[in-house]
């Protein structure tokens, strides 16, 4: 890490030599030869905007006058800031040769803390994707940025002169410059307005805090402070808000070694990754969650029977102060009992933070209707959308798509071709965020800062700078941003330093805290009394984002695509998720095709029978259907009996966003209420994982193993009584062979907590992303063929509602005695003087005997060419990393590359390798920091330590194969339950 | 009269033959014009053979992904194949070398296509380790030859290097014996013909053979030798073969007994080709005198022995794995019989265990149609016997996360008939362009009256 601050330090330094011109020690010795002219020229160059990367000037230079920081075969780091979904984690992003080829989380930023989530990993694909709109355009014909703006100056005084309304149409602006050019716009443009909605909203929330504080605040939350998490449908370790700032924070209340961890009581109606890990899941329908919500408030208040929240009261009574209870429910009323009850327990302030809060969402459901009525009114002459996609989103989204046809004047910034852009008139594409600058506050106070990693590829410009130039102004987007903080950041810094300096370092470390603009809240008020209707049940939708698509801004992603989904292990569509009872009622089958009816909206959706969910739900995921999809209907090797997944013009999954119902000012996702019929069409989706569990099947269930003993589970009580509980038979291993492998110099070794891993797959993405590893389509994942080096499995202890979960990440195990390596006929898989099982893909002819051999089925075969001839999108490619052939067996190599990388330089510097130095792809984007990679040889490091815990197990230790990879006990903070003998 | 000569045993050859009635009914084939049905034999074998070529070549085109294999089943086809061509060919060295060393003379009549036999199947045997692999132009790696990459040796330690070991000396023994045994029939085709071309062939084919005695008693000694040498063949090669899964980690696959057991099936079902082959043989060609009822009767009674001997496996097996107390084994072996799989379990249980069942009544034996309809069956059952040993262990191994399916593509059932293809496309020829009985050896079994003059 510091190697890398040190080289990113010499391109902040190098930022500050531009304003002052290069350093006079290099003027003095410089005689003017040719070859001493050109590297002036080329310092010069290289130190204009010099956190840039590939030569930061107009024009690209050929390496022959090679930029100050790149050195060819050596990787460099900038700080940056995500801006792939809304949540805003820091990144380091890392450059090879001028071109930014991973993500990997910046540990040093506040919020996200190192950790990365799967979006975020495979958001750079974006950056490299050749469909993406390169151009400003007019009328669906590409055109300069000279023309645009003059027509669009045009427009404006047409629409002013006319008294029609500008409206500007976002999603939640983070931008703390950019909502400054907006407001100037706005103040320029009297009868413009602006409008800011979330497509996955968290309206409520903000709106409750209107009512019962006066302020429409999105609170900090500090799961790291609460003793006792009750969450109502929020799956806060996944999708919600902030998901890897959440696991970080609520990891460190977790630490089994201490004398007490948290409670976390999960209380939904679908099955998420947050109810999975949680101590104790409730199962509830969102009418009932809703009722549980206000009797536990009348518990706290002493007036409720039900004998649940009469318990839950009891325990949030007991942590007062300490407890956190959240709810994902967009509904006010519900929002504002979770208020009502976080105060009334002392909460806020404590385990809720009103005066930092979150900036992530600020959207307001309210505006779509507002901006409805106005667009009905025919009085808008110019509608701007940014950063959102309201005809796909918005329930309502062909009327708007209706509407915007009576609009003169329609602009979108979207990069990408989405339905709403299509139907605008003019398209002024956004730049990819790792080719541009900006400054955003996701979170009070602390300013995360965007800069560009490599020149912008064509001819895109932000939207700030846009909104500026049409204001009247002539600077870059640079000069725009800085304008903004020179006068932003002397009324909010907490030093005196200089200017530069400051934003030197905003710019080198990727963010900066500042003084929170204080939200002055008011003191709590109840509101207005809210009576709790009951609803008898009935089947009803629940919208959700899925952990990779999230609302679907990311659907053009083919890493996303593929990456299954944590629970239900589906890739390339979305379904109609239905519990075994109620498709047992229905007849229904997986894969069967059914048709979901509310009102005038249909959609044809496959089932996926799903364990730990509510009978009375349908759960369908946001993000699918969308334009942009369509690009893959031939991804995928091609072959006489192959299935396409879809026809050529069709999308991947369908859009679920008309069934969403606004009601009550607030965009509902769940309780929406539909009909369901079969069709009598079936649809294969394509899974990774089609067996489920652990218990074996009943039918052919040994009697001395009802259940594999992969994953090791036990109580918390029980663990602190007895740290080996939950181990099973410890095995007395012996061998026939003299123990001649020594592993003199290190012994690579991993440690994956299963406490920790929420299964989230940030991992599994870092690991392609790194790796090279391909997407081979929906077809061949359906055959089972998936690429992906690591995998989490997961597993259920059955079919009812009432589930545990398990996650289980599954990689090589690089065993010590690997069964791999002495079948391989012609020594393709060998094994390292250091502990790796290695595979040489030269030497490999493919006889699979390895891969039939494995116990753990790791290694993966390349059973066709499977790389791909997109020259654009081939630039993400590790140069590290081999691409492989049709024909060779591939799996983890335990990130080879990046061992040697820092033994290369250990060696050259004379410096031993510390515990930690060498980072695994997977092992630094984990949010849970579940994964520990080290060194056996090393009694200090912490893979050593680790190894000699109690918790600490092998999976298939009995096969005496010594597998590298350890796994450690997954433990539950709850009372001794006794096992069912079909627990899994 | 024969009877009076040979009262307690059958004559081998009937029909009271002359040693020039012998040569006249062998080469007669060879002289004859090939009839209509041996036409169409060929168009069929000759078809399927080019099926088998254009998915082997679009397959090498393609990729194995044209396979339904997958991440978790990464053999089940090629490998099905592999060991049931290999096993296919131990017939006809056991009758060749082995019942030779015990001078059974009934193997005469039999011996020469029973041995030809053993080389199309090993030639189909071959092609699939070579087409399973990802990379099949680089197959030369397997062989351990001096080279300049390093010099990089192959892994002696591994299974496949043996076979290869294995497949290369069974393949080379056998068909040196074959054609060694094959010399004195060659000659006498040279000495009889009267085309040209036909003659300056067969006069290189038959190394200069002259009849002589020193000839013959060279020639007797070099095929005892052969002989010799590939008794051992006929345990060994199935042996290896059954390394491949014996030396894994595979639960189903990780097995003591797969040598015996893997020999046993290999004898078994080769014995059934054998008698499939040869009641097509006897019946197009006309030679029942040769081959009698009495020649298939014995090649029934090796069935039901080693049929038993598979059926002890089986049961071996599923005694183990419940003696072993493993649970992974017991699953796998519940996994067969009961699991997804159980269709072919029950296939080759029901076939492998009671057909040769039928063949302990005289009757039955005797019945040329049901013995040749038992054959094939016998043959199916034994080729689904390696399908559930290969899928159905691989399928549902460790962990169930993995746990897949396996479906054939197009491509894979292509290649398996083209493998058919190829085997009756050479036995076609073979019928037609050698001798196929061993005119020499046949001689010497003729009961006394008939070898002198006899029937004209």
């Amino acid at each position: 890490m510091k190697e890398k601050k040190n080289q990113t330090q010499t391109d902040a330094s190098l930022e500050k030599k531009d304003v002052s011109g290069p350093p006079d020690l290099e003027l003095k010795s410089m005689v003017t030869t040719r070859r001493n002219f050109l590297k002036a020229t080329g310092f010069s160059m290289a130190a204009f905007l010099a956190s840039c990367s590939r030569a930061p000037v107009e024009k690209a230079i050929p390496f022959l006058i090679q930029p100050e920081e790149v050195i060819p075969g050596k990787a460099y780091w900038y700080a940056s800031t995500s801006h792939s979904c809304p949540s805003g984690c820091g990144v380091l992003v890392k450059n090879r040769d001028g071109r930014p080829i991973k993500i990997e989380g910046n540990p040093e930023h506040p919020v996200s803390q190192g950790g990365v989530c799967p979006v975020c990993q495979a958001g750079i694909l974006g950056l490299y994707d050749s469909k993406r709109l390169f151009h400003p355009m007019k009328n669906e014909k590409k055109s300069s940025w000279e023309n645009i703006d003059n027509a669009i100056a045009g427009d404006i005084n047409k629409a002013i002169s006319e008294k029609k309304d500008i409206v500007l149409l976002t999603g939640t602006i983070t931008s703390p410059s950019t909502r400054e050019y907006i407001q100037r716009f706005l103040n320029k443009y009297k009868n413009s307005f602006h409008y800011e909605y979330d497509p996955v909203s968290y309206s409520a929330i903000l709106d409750a805090h209107k009512i019962n504080y006066g302020e429409r605040i999105l609170p900090g939350y500090k799961f790291d402070k609460a003793d006792l998490i009750i969450s109502f449908e929020a799956d806060f370790l996944g999708t919600w808000i902030s998901p890897v700032q959440f696991t970080k924070d609520y990891r460190k209340n977790r630490d089994v070694s201490s004398n007490s961890i948290s409670e976390h009581i999960q209380i939904e109606s679908r099955l998420t990754i947050t109810g999975s890990k949680a101590d104790r899941r409730v199962v509830l329908d969102p009418e009932e969650i809703k009722g549980l919500i206000f009797n536990i408030y009348q518990a706290l208040t002493g007036r409720s029977k039900d004998h649940i929240a009469l318990e839950f009261a009891e325990k949030l009574i007991h942590n007062k102060g300490k407890s956190l209870v959240i709810s994902g429910i967009n509904d006010v009323e519900i929002q504002v009992m979770i208020n009502r009850i976080n105060h009334h327990l002392n909460n806020t302030g404590k385990t809720l933070d009103l005066n930092n809060p979150s900036l992530q969402f600020k959207g307001d459901d309210n505006s779509i209707e507002k901006l409805f009525s106005k667009l009905e009114n025919g009085k808008v002459g110019i509608l701007m959308i940014h950063n959102v996609n309201p005809v796909y989103e918005l329930p309502n989204g062909e009327n708007f798509a209706a509407l915007m046809k009576n609009i003169d004047t329609t602009i979108s910034f979207s990069s990408i071709m989405d339905e709403s852009t299509e139907k605008c008139s003019y398209a002024c594409p956004e730049p990819h965020y790792l080719e541009s600058w900006s400054d955003d506050e996701f979170n009070s106070g602390i300013i995360s800062m965007t800069q560009p990693v490599i020149k912008m590829f064509k001819d895109n410009r932000s939207f700030r700078h846009s909104l500026a130039v049409w204001s009247g102004s002539e600077k870059s987007d640079l000069e725009l941003i800085r304008d903004y903080w020179k006068t932003g950041y002397k009324i909010r810094n907490r030093g005196n330093e200089s200017f530069n300096l400051w934003w030197d370092k905003l710019v080198h470390d990727g963010y900066t805290i500042l003084k929170s603009v204080e939200k002055t809240h008011g003191p709590f008020t109840d509101g207005k009394i809210i009576s709790n209707t009951k609803i008898p049940a009935r089947l009803t939708l629940s919208a959700y984002p899925s952990v990779q698509l999230l609302d679907g801004r990311n659907s053009g992603n083919p890493w996303l695509q593929e990456l299954p989904d944590p629970i239900t292990k589906t890739t390339w569509d979305n379904f109609a998720s239905v519990s075994f009872e109620k498709a047992a009622e229905l007849d229904l089958k997986n894969g069967d095709v059914v048709k979901i009816s509310s009102g005038e909206n249909h959609v044809e959706l496959p089932v996926h029978l799903q364990a730990g969910q509510h009978n009375n739900i349908i759960a369908v995921a946001l993000g699918y259907g969308r334009k942009g999809t369509e690009r893959f209907f031939d991804t995928g090797p091609k072959w006489i009996q192959r299935k396409q997944s879809s026809d050529k013009n069709s999308y991947v999954g369908k859009n679920i966003s008309p069934f969403l119902k606004i009601f009550k000012n607030t965009l509902r996702y769940s309780a929406i209420p539909v009909t369901i019929e079969k069709t009598g069409k079936t649809y294969n989706l394509a899974y990774t994982q089609t067996y489920n569990s652990l218990v074996n099947p009943e039918n052919t269930a040994p009697a001395t193993m009802k259940v594999r003993p992969f994953v090791q589970e036990t109580e918390f009580v029980e663990y602190k009584k007895d740290p080996s509980s939950g181990s099973h038979t410890i095995h007395k291993l012996q061998s026939m062979w003299k123990e001649d492998h020594p592993y003199k110099d290190h012994h690579w070794a991993m440690a994956i907590d299963l406490s920790a891993c929420t299964g989230c797959s940030a991992c599994v993405v870092s690991c392609q992303v790194e790796n090279n590893i391909p997407v081979v389509g929906r077809d061949e994942v359906y055959r089972r063929r998936e690429m992906h080096w690591l995998r989490i499995d997961r597993y259920y202890s059955g079919e009812s509602s009432d589930v545990d979960v398990s996650f289980q990440p599954m990689l090589c195990q690089h065993c010590d005695n690997a069964p791999c390596e002495p079948v391989c006929p012609v020594l393709a898989t060998v094994h390292s003087s250091e502990g790796l099982s290695q595979q040489i893909y030269n030497r490999c002819v493919g006889t699979r005997f390895c891969a039939n051999n494995c116990p753990y089925k790791v290694r993966r075969f390349n059973w066709f060419e499977y790389a791909k001839k997109d020259n654009l999108e081939n630039m993400i490619l590790n140069p590290d990393v081999t691409v492989r052939s049709r024909g060779v067996m591939e799996k983890c190599s335990m990130c080879i590359q990046r061992i040697q990388e820092v033994k290369i330089e250990s060696k050259a510097n004379g410096v031993k390798i510390k515990d930690g130095d060498i980072k695994l792809a997977c092992e630094q984007s984990c949010p849970a920091d579940a994964i520990v990679f080290g060194d056996l040889n090393d009694p200090e490091s912490r893979i050593s330590r680790l190894s000699k815990d109690p918790r600490h197990y092998h999976v298939l230790e009995e096969l005496n194969i010594r597998p590298a990879i350890g796994y450690m006990t997954n433990i539950r903070n709850r009372e001794k339950i006794k096992r069912k003998k079909d627990h899994g | 009269m024969a009877e009076n000569v040979l009262a307690i045993r059958e004559n081998l050859v009937i029909g009271e033959k002359s040693l020039s009635n012998v040569t006249d009914d062998v080469l007669g084939i060879m002289e004859r014009k090939p009839t209509g049905l041996w036409w169409f034999g060929l168009f069929l074998s000759v078809s399927a053979l080019t099926l088998g070529i254009i998915s082997i070549v679009y397959q090498i085109r393609t990729g194995i992904g044209t396979w339904g294999l997958n991440k978790t089943v990464g053999w089940a086809f090629d490998i099905t194949n592999f060991v049931f061509w290999v096993g296919i060919g131990h017939a006809g060295t056991l009758i060749s070398a082995i019942l030779f060393l015990f001078r059974q003379k009934w193997r005469t009549s039999i011996n020469r296509s029973a041995e030809a036999m053993t080389i199309f199947a090993v030639m189909c045997a071959g092609i699939f380790p070579i087409i399973h692999m990802g990379r099949p132009w680089l197959a030369y790696w397997v062989f351990p030859y001096p080279n300049f990459r390093g010099p990089l040796w192959i892994n002696f330690r591994s299974p496949l290097a043996w076979d290869v070991f294995a497949i290369g000396t069974y393949f080379i023994i056998s068909a040196v014996f074959w054609y060694i045994g094959m010399l004195p029939d060659l000659a006498t085709v040279r000495d009889r013909t009267k085309n040209k071309i036909k003659k300056w062939i067969f006069t290189i084919l038959s190394f200069g053979w002259n009849g002589s005695f020193r000839t013959w008693h060279r020639y007797e000694t070099a095929y005892g030798l052969l002989a010799g040498l590939a008794t051992p063949l006929v345990v060994s090669v199935h042996t290896i073969v059954s390394f491949d899964f014996a030396t894994s980690s595979i639960p189903g696959w990780h097995t003591t007994t797969f040598p015996p057991y893997f020999v046993a099936g290999a004898v078994f079902s080769g014995f059934a080709m054998v008698l499939t082959l040869m009641i097509i043989t006897r019946k197009t060609l006309r030679l029942e005198e040769y081959i009698t009822k009495k020649h298939i009767e014995n090649m029934t009674k090796v069935i039901i022995l080693t049929g038993g001997i598979v059926t002890l496996s089986y049961a071996t097996e599923f005694f183990i794995a419940w003696y072993s107390g493993n649970g992974y084994e017991q699953f796998v072996f519940l996994n067969r019989a009961l699991g997804p799989f159980s269709w072919a379990y029950w296939i080759m249980i029901s076939i492998n265990l009671i057909v040769p069942q039928f063949f302990w009544f005289k009757k039955l034996r005797r019945n040329l149609v049901l013995v040749f309809i038992l054959s094939i069956v016998i043959n199916v059952g034994m080729w689904f016997e390696r399908f559930v040993i290969i899928v159905t262990s691989l399928h549902r191994d460790y962990l169930p996360s993995s746990w897949a399916m396996y479906k054939p593509s197009l491509v894979e059932i292509g290649t398996l008939i083209g493998s058919f293809g190829l085997f009756f496309t050479l036995f076609l020829l073979f019928i037609r362009f050698m001798p196929i009985i061993s005119i020499g050896e046949i001689k010497s079994i003729l009961s006394f009256k008939g070898s002198y003059g006899g029937k004209k």
